[in-house]
């Protein structure tokens, strides 16, 4: 069997591609015009194929599972399988590019997939080997796609809007770790003046709320600097590239909108089981939540803490995928809320002395 | 005299290395569910060991200076005539010598489900990372006298460290230690800094 070496792009090249696009960087796309999502069958075929083959023989495969990224390697068995796959689409690519059906081709693909396993890029090639999203099929933009990129980008997302998201998801993968130790030892801070604090006429609800609103303003403040400098920066490139429009507010409302409820979330999560137990032990819980949250990136389901685009062309996916990103951060705010009023609870409780795990645990001991 | 210490090392067992001790366990129990580390690669392993594992690090040699944080514990310790620094070097001992069993356990544990893995270059590589982590919230804690801050150093170095620009890596140390193209100056460099950060604490009285 002849085995066909295509040039088509990995991973790695195009992530390469995509950093020398960059903005930020001083290589501008516009100079070089930049790269773009091919429709061509024959070219989305051969890279697939390319992509699957690279994989077999290194035996090397990428998938993702309960929300990690990870290579794992095949039993023997199944890299037998994966080859017999290979072979079936060998031949069914042999035909003419006409003739060829992306259905049959994508149903093959699926094939391999599902002897990989876990959540992989065969399990959903149309969307992965296709128009629109990441991935292998890319090319060099002639001037005119270039230019609609360019009016995408620069008219129809101010030029920070694309930045913004980017600056969104560094900035809350950030916050939900840090806020999240903030929030714990701001809280323990109480153990200190306890007997103070109980002996108080202000009701717990008022005095919780009032920590957790103080806390969430905190934490933001330095946020909305970071947006204020970022903006100038936004400024500045949009400058050089003579943009049609600019969006100045296009910062701020991230970090209001997008960053503000993961800090209500970590902060809320943190002061939870803080209220519940009097230690540090929400630091190592942290630990689950944010590592699950870190690898996955263009994904917003509610599984997804927070919001994380893979780059700041992203105009596209940001349009489909704007009604997702609206009901995940109303679901943040209102299970932050929720975890907040439990919380007033539980403090309420421990500050009029009927709540205290270390003497719960005290008297299991002595009952044993 | 010996038997002085060991009295003091069994006492920090239980006011400092248990529940360190404890939170590593769920940690790396949570680690191997959400990485699924069975039959991974070389470089997955490598990410595994570089971006979760080092952890352990943070936990195990922070809390070192926690028991003090607590007035009556801080008073008994400076009333005893031996230096207070007697006591943080059996603690550190410790907390050493449960890193290096937790990070050979966990890179035994790697290649046992499959992983292929140099066992030498991987152990000294995280063990390196998870040093100087845990270096800068032992430093940190010392100097403020506050464990949470000692936690947003190193977990700030450790967010820092996704955005470094290229130019830098090669200077400052960088946990990505795997992906550097010389490996060895870059583990000199972790050794380097990890050693001022854990003897520097010690020159603070009380």
């Amino acid at each position: 069997m002849k085995v066909n070496w295509y040039k088509a792009p990995r991973n790695v090249d195009i992530m390469e591609a995509m950093g020398r696009g960059s903005l930020s960087s001083t290589n501008n796309p516009f100079n070089k015009y930049m790269l773009v999502p091919i429709s061509d069958k024959s070219i989305i075929t051969e890279a697939a194929l390319d992509s699957l083959w690279s994989d077999y023989l290194s035996n090397d495969y990428f998938i993702t599972l309960r929300s990690a990224m990870k290579h794992i390697s095949l039993s023997k068995r199944k890299q037998e399988k994966i080859y017999n796959i290979l072979l079936e689409i060998e031949d069914y690519t042999a035909n003419d590019a006409d003739d060829i059906n992306m259905d049959e081709f994508y149903r093959l693909l699926r094939k391999a997939g599902a002897v990989i396993g876990g959540n992989n890029d065969y399990k959903n090639p149309d969307m992965y080997f296709n128009r629109d999203r990441r991935r292998v099929s890319f090319d060099l933009a002639t001037y005119e796609q270039a230019l609609t990129e360019y009016n995408k980008f620069a008219v129809g997302d101010g030029v920070s809007g694309g930045l913004a998201r980017l600056f969104a998801g560094h900035i809350s993968i950030a916050c939900l770790l840090l806020g999240g130790i903030v929030a714990v030892f701001y809280l323990l801070k109480d153990k200190k003046h306890g007997e103070t604090l109980s002996g108080k006429s202000i009701s717990s609800v008022r005095m919780f709320t009032t920590k957790y609103i103080a806390l969430n303003v905190t934490l933001l403040l330095p946020v909305l600097l970071l947006a204020a400098a970022a903006t100038v920066h936004a400024g500045w490139i949009a400058k050089e590239i003579s943009a049609a429009g600019f969006d100045v507010f296009a910062f701020f409302k991230v970090s209001v909108f997008w960053i503000l409820p993961t800090i209500m979330f970590a902060t809320a999560f943190t002061m939870l089981i803080t209220a519940a137990t009097n230690t540090p032990t929400a630091v190592i819980m942290l630990a689950p939540l944010w590592w699950a949250q870190m690898p996955v990136r263009d994904s917003f389901g509610l599984h997804m803490a927070i919001i994380n685009f893979y780059y700041e062309f992203s105009y596209n996916l940001y349009r489909i995928a704007r009604p997702e990103i609206i009901i995940n951060r109303i679901f943040y705010t209102m299970v932050s809320l929720i975890l907040v009023c439990v919380t007033v609870w539980l403090y309420h409780l421990r500050r009029g002395g009927r709540w205290n795990v270390s003497a719960i645990f005290r008297n299991i001991q002595k009952k044993h | 005299m010996f038997r002085l210490y060991l009295e003091i090392y069994k006492k920090n067992i239980k006011i400092f290395l248990l529940p360190a001790v404890f939170s590593v366990i769920f940690l790396t129990v949570v680690l191997f569910f959400i990485t699924d580390p069975i039959n991974c690669t070389a470089a997955y392993a490598a990410r595994i060991c570089q971006e979760y594992f080092t952890w352990v690090g943070i936990f195990l040699l922070a809390p070192v200076f926690m028991p003090e944080q607590r007035d009556n514990i801080k008073e008994t310790i400076l009333s005893k005539t031996m230096p207070t620094q007697t006591m943080y070097l059996i603690r550190l001992i410790q907390a050493l010598a449960a890193l290096v069993l937790f990070t050979a356990g966990l890179i035994l544990s790697l290649s046992l489900l499959g992983g292929e893995i140099e066992f030498k270059r991987y152990f000294v590589h995280t063990f390196a990372i998870a040093l100087l982590l845990g270096g800068l919230g032992f430093m940190g804690t010392r100097f403020s006298g506050n464990i949470g801050v000692g936690y947003i150093i190193a977990f700030g170095f450790y967010i820092i460290q996704m955005f470094l620009p290229d130019e830098i890596i090669e200077i400052v140390p960088y946990i990505y230690i795997f992906t550097l193209k010389n490996e060895t100056s870059g583990i000199f460099l972790f050794y380097i800094y990890s050693f001022i950060l854990i003897i520097i604490p010690f020159f603070k009285k009380h």
